[in-house]
């Protein structure tokens, strides 16, 4: 279908050109036939197939919306994505709140839309474990998704140093999901993940688990442009991943991600975040 | 036991199929169910190696929920797979959420097969995976599928037999039952049963051929039944007896005719021995004798000849018979067929026709002999006349000589227009013989009245001629001599039997008489001097052995009495 779709992209780009100027309902066509498709990088908060399970009809409506062509990216490895962030090797991105203020020096990524609803980072611990305060984690394993994830990790971690005196042993188990499985296996005593991936959890994973302490709120993960993408290109984007709030079907496919309602976001949104002490605990990545 | 064709045909059918229902479900479907069985474990023991392979990474990376997600996606996919179990190195288990009992060594549950797998990395151990396997679901399927198979199998078989049973009915069957039917009838002889329809068809063929065969057999009936109604028609009303014997010598044949000639009827000599029921004991060895070369080669001395020979009836009585004798064989055994006729009338009308030839030849040589006799009695006569010519007219003796040979000659007539030639009916000879003496004189029978008084009196020939000649003699006498001129008067000639009877034959007495004038009483009837009277007297006494008298008294009165003279046989 999609081979069918270029071939017939390549049909209409020789038809536009010759006719340029005679057909103006055909501009769009020709504005996305002179550039090339432009690249989306996804966190890898899922495992490859769940990510792109959930993205690629997100990609299409896109596409279909503005008339643009991208190519969904992710990594197998969020280090990975960190990487390929500071290297600004994806046009557009979905990403952590905390990258954002990260590469923003280097790569400048301008948000566009984020979820409405702010993150808020959470401990729990088992529900039957005698840990009762974050104070109580002082020594013991927490997991944890990755060790730059901000709401999960870096914020939690913080509060843990700052404002309880607990040092905890963390156990970077790859994903939100992974670490509230550890916990409820007993394979850590705690475990640091937000408030909205706990709540899509199975009701029998949340049953077992019990939140001990919760964070400040912060912007959720936006959708960012790279400063190379032109102003029309990026709110055309922002304009149609804000159109998808306004029918059932997208609304469906942005709760996936899970997204329930996008709003237009600026970096100022996040900047705030550069003051919050965060560095001491950010694991920039080594290498490429 | 009669065992119809559908039964011989569906019967081995049936077997079939219960011996192929029993060998799947009693070997194959278990047989099959155990591969299956160990098909699954070996596929899953497979699947849960590459599982493991794929956990290994999740595990070393802790990507505890994408081993959720996987074992939650396996689980779902696989239906059969109803627990998974993973648990850690220290024994701790990872999945599922739940904590669950560890599993029973592995054990066979109805159709729950447990496979417990180690996951290890370079000598790492990390942890056991425990899959329970419901291979009810892949047994119930097999299952279904045999029943299926074995349904449609059955059902196609079901459908075979059918069509072959409707067809072996329709094409077969009925066919061979009408043709049956037909056949049983047409030994019945009934060859007008309905015609049977022909398919083109090896059975319509044979239908066929039967129809053929029947119009043919038809045909060769009719003419059969006509030639048996012939032979029949011959049989019952042939005038001879028709009888079959076999080759042992049974009465097979019987007709009408043989129960009229023998006297038995049919119903008593059929199957038994011919020879002891018609055969005289005194021919018997004999008869036994040609029958065994009879039997044996079909030929005798009697075969293809008509012979004459001697039978009895049932009442004992021999009869003589013609029988004209054939054989023939019937299946290699030979049969003799006899014609029997009753010749006892002609065996007596040979007789008679013998007796009457033998008679005729005597007759013949007796009318030579009568002849030679006649012609030396003639002879004799003229002999004697010459002696006594005298002065009498030549024309009055050879008169006299003409009504003596006249005499003689109406003996002859009257014996060969007689039914017996040896004897005559003596009062019409008398009547004949009196009534030319009266034309030769002519004289009136109203002036000399004739009585002639014979009785029903037959006699022979050598009697006739001498009675003749007297009766001509003295007859002549009365009417030359007695009544001379108009003179009337009465001769009387009268024969009768005397009642005394002696040795040689019957007696009788001839008696001539006249009242007319008389014999002079000097007249001697052994002196006399006519040969008339010397006729009568040598007649009386040397050829008939009598006695004659006369008597006088009124006319002439000549009495005589004789013997009839015996019949002397020439031969």
């Amino acid at each position: 279908m999609k081979r069918a779709l270029g071939l017939g992209k390549v049909f209409l780009l020789i038809f536009c050109t010759a006719f340029q100027g005679h057909f103006p309902g055909l501009e769009p066509y020709a504005a996305y036939a002179a550039q090339k498709s432009y690249t989306i990088g996804v966190v890898p908060q899922f495992e490859q197939r769940k990510l792109h399970a959930t993205w690629k009809p997100i990609i299409e409506d896109l596409e279909r919306r503005t008339g643009l062509a991208f190519d969904l990216n992710s990594t197998l490895t969020i280090e990975a994505f960190e990487k390929a962030i500071e290297r600004g090797e994806f046009d557009f991105l979905y990403m952590n709140p905390y990258h954002i203020v990260q590469v923003h020096d280097k790569q400048g990524y301008i948000p566009l839309v984020a979820d409405k609803a702010p993150l808020r980072g959470i401990l729990v611990v088992r529900k039957d474990s005698a840990i009762q305060s974050p104070a109580d984690l002082n020594g013991k394993v927490v997991a944890f998704p990755s060790p730059n994830a901000i709401g999960a990790t870096l914020l939690p971690m913080s509060d843990l140093g700052q404002l309880f005196q607990a040092t905890v042993r963390p156990l970077y188990v790859k994903t939100h999901s992974s670490v509230y499985l550890h916990v409820a296996k007993d394979l850590a005593a705690a475990g640091g993940g937000v408030e909205k991936t706990l709540q899509e959890q199975s009701e029998e994973l949340r049953s077992v688990l019990r939140i001990i302490y919760t964070t400040r709120s912060f912007p959720s993960h936006p959708v960012a442009a790279h400063p190379r993408v032109s102003r029309d290109v990026r709110e055309k984007v922002r304009r149609a991943l804000l159109d998808m709030n306004n029918t059932p079907e997208g609304r469906a496919m942005l709760q996936k991600v899970p997204v329930e309602q996008f709003i237009s976001v600026t970096y100022d949104d996040y900047k705030v975040m550069s003051s919050w002490g965060l560095e001491k605990y950010w694991q920039p990545v080594s290498g490429d | 036991m009669s065992i119809s064709l559908r039964t011989k045909v569906f019967l081995p059918l049936l077997i079939l199929m219960a011996l192929l229902i029993s060998y799947l479900y009693l070997y194959w479907m278990p047989r099959s169910l155990a591969n299956m069985e160990r098909q699954c474990q070996e596929s899953t023991e497979r699947h849960l190696d590459s599982v493991v392979e794929g956990v290994i990474p999740l595990l070393l990376g802790r990507e505890l929920d994408m081993v959720y997600e996987n074992f939650d996606a396996l689980l779902k996919k696989n239906s059969d797979w109803i627990g998974l179990r993973l648990t850690d190195a220290a024994g701790r288990q990872l999945y599922p959420l739940e904590n669950i009992p560890a599993p029973a060594p592995a054990k066979k549950v109805q159709n729950l097969r447990e496979l417990t797998m180690s996951i290890t990395y370079l000598d790492m151990n990390l942890g056991t995976l425990t899959v329970i396997v419901d291979l009810a679901p892949h047994l119930a399927e097999l299952k279904q599928d045999f029943n299926n198979a074995v349904s449609v199998m059955l059902f196609v078989i079901a459908v075979i037999v059918l069509s072959v049973g409707i067809v072996l009915e329709r094409k077969v069957v009925q066919p061979v039952k009408a043709l049956g039917h037909a056949a049983q009838e047409l030994a019945q002889g009934k060859f007008d049963e309905l015609q049977l329809k022909a398919g083109d068809d090896e059975v319509g063929h044979l239908v066929d051929s039967f129809n053929s065969m029947r119009a043919k057999l038809a045909s060769s009936y009719d003419l059969l039944r006509q030639s048996e109604q012939k032979n029949r028609a011959i049989t019952i009303t042939a005038n001879d007896a028709i009888i079959m014997m076999d080759d042992k010598g049974y009465v097979l044949i019987w007709n009408p005719a043989a129960e009229g000639i023998f006297g038995f009827k049919a119903g008593e000599v059929l199957g038994r021995y011919l020879h002891d029921i018609i055969m005289p004991e005194r021919y018997r060895a004999d008869f036994e004798k040609g029958f065994r070369c009879f039997s044996e080669t079909g030929r005798g001395p009697a075969v293809g000849k008509t012979v004459e020979m001697t039978a009895r009836r049932k009442d004992n009585v021999e009869f003589p018979v013609e029988l004209s004798l054939s054989a023939l064989q019937i299946n290699e055994q030979w049969h003799a067929v006899g014609i029997v006729r009753d010749i006892t009338r002609r065996k007596q009308a040979e007789s008679r026709l013998l007796d009457s030839l033998k008679e005729k030849e005597i007759l013949l040589q007796e009318i030579h002999h009568r002849v030679k006799n006649n012609m030396q009695v003639i002879a004799s006569l003229l002999d004697l006349q010459l002696g006594y010519v005298g002065d009498r007219q030549p024309q009055e003796i050879f008169s006299d000589i003409k009504n003596r040979i006249k005499s003689m000659a109406l003996v002859h007539e009257k014996l060969y227009r007689s039914n017996d030639l040896s004897k005559i009916d003596f009062r019409d000879y008398l009547g004949t013989l009196i009534d030319n003496l009266y034309r030769f004189y002519n004289i009136s029978t109203d002036r000399v009245v004739l009585h002639l008084d014979v009785g029903d009196i037959a006699i022979g020939i050598d009697t006739a001629i001498p009675c003749g000649l007297i009766v001509n003699e003295l007859v002549t006498n009365s009417l030359k001599y007695a009544f001379p001129g108009d003179r009337t008067g009465d001769v009387s000639v009268s024969l009768r039997e005397i009642a005394e009877e002696g040795e040689g034959g019957r007696r009788y007495e001839l008696t001539v008489k006249d009242n007319g004038v008389g014999i002079p009483e000097t007249f001697v009837l052994k002196d006399m001097k006519t040969l008339g009277l010397y006729l009568v007297t040598t007649l009386v006494e040397h050829q008939l052995q009598g006695s004659i008298e006369l008597n006088r008294m009124s006319g002439t009165d000549f009495s005589i009495r004789f013997r009839e003279l015996k019949y002397k046989k020439r031969i």
